[in-house]
């Protein structure tokens, strides 16, 4: 390999890795990866509500402490390959983790949260997790 | 003539620095981009208790005490079925006495062992919880493989989801 090629080589490499990493956790493309874990929680701990209406729930609520532990179990995945959901998944499993006794920063309940559940429910009514 | 090179070419070598960067890049593409949740380490341990010749896969405390808000809010199965899709089984190898348990071990085995006995998994978890201990599955014992769901306080910490 020639010298001039090679920084250019390793700089493409790096950036290409780099970005092909990013693209999970901040695309805004609906995201699959969660469904295994919303379909638990949707089918036995949501009591008919939407993630919408879960995450204003308060903390104490069974509801919420039980979803969101559930979302607190997955988080790699789901963190890394949550799309545009994010903001949800990082506020439900920061609370679960923070209500285990793991130190966690819990982010703010905010627009982003709150606008991420809003689309995970219009994209599941849209078919997202139906087989 | 003008332009010819006259004296023998050096060779080149590739600069050590690039190949740095691209070997980093490599590790940090394959470590960060990492999407098994189960990990050795993060959310499980091995428990090995040498002297009644024993081996256990632990489960953490932080994720036991989240698995059975799990069993609290919902019930047995929505714990079981939130740990089984929670991603694939942990990156898990261990021995003792010449018995081995390793990842593909665990891989064709774990839904059995999840599914298999509720009544074990739910006792196991329940106590866990009461000793604040981790959940445990035993799979070795004093040379032979078994299974059974318990609690360990010994080799057993918290352990962090990240």
């Amino acid at each position: 390999m020639s010298r001039r090629f090679a920084w250019p080589l390793a700089l493409a490499c790096a950036i290409a890795l780099g970005a092909g990493c990013g693209r999970g956790g901040g695309g805004d493309a609906p995201s699959a990866a969660i469904c295994p874990t919303t379909s638990v929680v949707r089918a036995h701990l949501l009591d008919g509500r939407t993630f919408a209406e879960l995450v204003d729930l308060p903390h104490e609520d069974q509801s919420f402490k039980s979803s969101a532990a559930a979302i607190a179990l997955s988080p790699a995945r789901l963190q890394a390959q949550s799309g545009p959901y994010a903001p949800m998944v990082r506020y439900l499993a920061a609370v679960a983790k923070d209500d285990a006794g793991q130190r966690t920063e819990v982010p703010p309940l905010d627009d982003s949260v709150r606008r991420s559940a809003r689309r995970l429910d219009r994209d599941l009514e849209r078919g997202l997790c139906d087989e | 003539m003008l332009g010819l090179r006259t004296s023998p070419r050096a060779p080149r070598r590739v600069p050590i620095p690039a190949v740095a960067l691209c070997v980093t890049a490599l590790l940090f593409a394959t470590t960060s981009c990492d999407a098994v949740s189960w990990k050795l380490g993060r959310t499980h341990g091995a428990i090995i208790e040498v002297g009644a010749h024993r081996a256990s896969l632990g489960i953490y405390r932080v994720p036991r005490r989240l698995l059975f808000q799990l069993y609290k809010g919902g019930g047995l199965k929505v714990a079981q079925d939130a740990l089984w899709a929670s991603g694939a089984p942990p990156v898990a190898a261990f021995s003792i006495d010449g018995v081995r348990v390793s990842t593909e071990f665990l891989n064709r085995k774990l839904h059995g062992y999840l599914y298999g006995d509720p009544a074990d998994f739910r006792g196991a978890l329940i106590d866990a919880e009461r000793s604040r201990d981790c959940l445990a599955l035993t799979l070795i014992s004093r040379g032979l493989y078994i299974k059974n769901w318990t609690h360990k306080s010994v080799g057993c910490r918290m352990g962090s989801l990240p």
